[in-house]
């Protein structure tokens, strides 16, 4: 049931309360058929996306849905790839303006917030559309330790203890769910392992470690996985099942 | 899910039910009609070559360039509508200018490409329409070898070995691959571009047309040059020797 009018062109609302504009930009997150996971461990926070390179022709580094936007947050950004790296700019540049005028690291939850108010704003506005993006944002906190925030199209954040963004979203978050009722085991794997597992499991084929790209990101450093150690995690994996 | 815009495709602010923006799709649909534009990393240098359409014999020659220097050591290679790829070619300059002024040195060419990304991106905003237009931009410099990138209409932009745009850009691509492009030097390169633009032309369709031709690598020292008029005469002379012998063997 929706109106005669412009509900579904503009952010405006349907007479049934729903902003169909924003309910597509969900949809754009899954235009690049990628899916991406984080996880939260005690003294690590991990995001693992899937790497899909567009042509043989293509220079591989070129292609990435991982960026840094700190020194202490990491983030990842699937959708609309020329709407992601608008956000990662912005992004950057609030958290450098921060720095520059408080003496100290943007808090990540700080970050997210930032971001989803934006998005919000686009959403209430006609002139500007919304982003196309899903962002996950990574850190460690100096008070609270390694946190994961998510943001989405719509303005909300959450903070979570792991997270699946993407077009095989409900697996991954299935596959987390049914794994953290495990305690123990959830609190004693290494969140990297958890992180790849989730996204293999979901995706249903075996990952290779040039198919995947993997930050972590732990006290004193931010560092992109090699793919040796990737391929250490996932023979590890194997080598359990 | 029909390609079809019907209603979602009037602005770039609207995203239809899927989540795509036509009025971006239909930008690029721009660049795809428009003539075949190739540009290939080789060995030692980078070319690039565009398959341009006299419209009338009363231009001069050379005129509507496609191809420009947007500094000293950069080219850029303007697909699709000319007049939205000249403006781009004049922002790509005013970034170069600001560039050269605030770090007294030249602006690198991935700076320059993604540069040119964002303000083709900020335009699928909805804001205003979105470019017609896409380029490629290349450099070469002994520390990095050649480099070459390409934005297109929705502001993407990656970096490439080899990459086509434009009407034959299927064919064109077909053809780059068969190419050990790694090994040839730029004089070779000049030539198998040549041949790859004349042999993926539509004889019915694409007439009156002229090859234009620029070039970077060790040979210019880095410096990115239009390709002489006569070495390009040489490539289509030795590239039509080359087709008539390939037929002649089918």
């Amino acid at each position: 049931m929706s109106g005669a009018g412009f509900d579904r062109h503009i952010t405006i609302f349907s007479p049934e309360g729903r902003v169909y504009q924003v309910e597509y930009a969900f949809k754009a997150i899954n235009t690049t058929n990628l899916t991406a996971v984080a996880v939260k461990g005690k003294n690590t926070a991990v995001i693992a996306v899937q790497k899909r390179v567009p042509d043989s022709l293509v220079i591989r580094d070129s292609v990435t849905s991982i960026y840094q936007i700190s020194k202490s947050v990491a983030c990842c950004a699937i959708g609309i790839v020329p709407d992601a790296k608008f956000q990662v700019k912005r992004a950057q540049s609030e958290a450098a303006s921060f720095k520059y005028k408080n003496g100290y690291d943007m808090p990540v939850e700080l970050l997210a917030k930032k971001m989803a108010d934006l998005n919000q704003y686009y959403t209430q506005n006609a002139e500007m559309r919304c982003l196309g993006v899903g962002l996950l944002l990574i850190s460690f906190d100096d008070e609270k330790g390694p946190q994961v925030f998510r943001v989405d199209p719509a303005g909300c954040f959450r903070g979570m203890n792991a997270v699946a963004l993407g077009t095989k979203q409900g697996p991954a978050t299935t596959c987390f769910e049914k794994k953290i009722k495990k305690k123990e085991q959830w609190e004693s794997t290494h969140p990297v392992e958890i992180a790849i597992e989730a996204l293999q499991t979901s995706l249903g084929i075996d990952v290779r470690a040039n198919d995947i790209e993997v930050v972590a990101v732990t006290k004193d450093t931010v560092q992109k996985l090699t793919d040796e150690d990737v391929e250490q995690y996932l023979s590890l994996i194997a080598s359990r099942d | 899910m029909s390609s079809i815009g019907t209603g979602y495709d009037l602005a770039a602010s609207t995203f239809s039910p899927d989540g795509r923006i036509f009025q971006v799709e239909y930008a690029q649909k721009a660049v795809d009609n428009a003539g075949t534009m190739i540009a290939i990393r080789g060995k030692n240098g980078i070319v690039m070559v565009a398959d341009k359409v006299i419209s009338s014999k009363l231009y001069t020659d050379n005129a509507n360039p496609r191809m420009f220097n947007v500094n000293d050591n950069v080219g850029v290679a303007v697909a699709g509508n000319y007049p939205d790829g000249f403006s781009l070619k004049n922002y790509a300059y005013g970034e170069a200018m600001k560039w050269l002024k605030d770090y007294r040195e030249p602006m690198p060419v991935q700076n320059i490409a993604n540069s040119v990304a964002e303000y083709i991106h900020i335009h699928t905003l909805g804001i205003s329409r979105p470019f017609g237009a896409g380029a490629f931009f290349v450099a070469w410099n002994k520390q990095t070898g050649g480099r070459l990138f390409l934005v297109e209409p929705s502001g993407l932009n990656y970096e490439y070995k080899a990459w086509a745009v434009g009407k034959h850009r299927q064919a064109a691509k077909a053809e780059i691959e068969k190419l050990k492009i790694d090994e040839l030097d730029v004089q070779q390169l000049v030539k198998e571009a040549a041949r790859i633009i004349m042999a993926v032309r539509d004889e019915n369709k694409d007439k009156n047309v002229q090859i234009e031709m620029g070039w970077v690598g060790e040979h210019t020292n880095g410096k990115y040059e239009e390709v002489p008029e006569e070495v390009v005469t040489a490539a289509e002379e030795w590239a039509s020797a080359k087709l008539d012998e390939d037929d002649m063997e089918d």
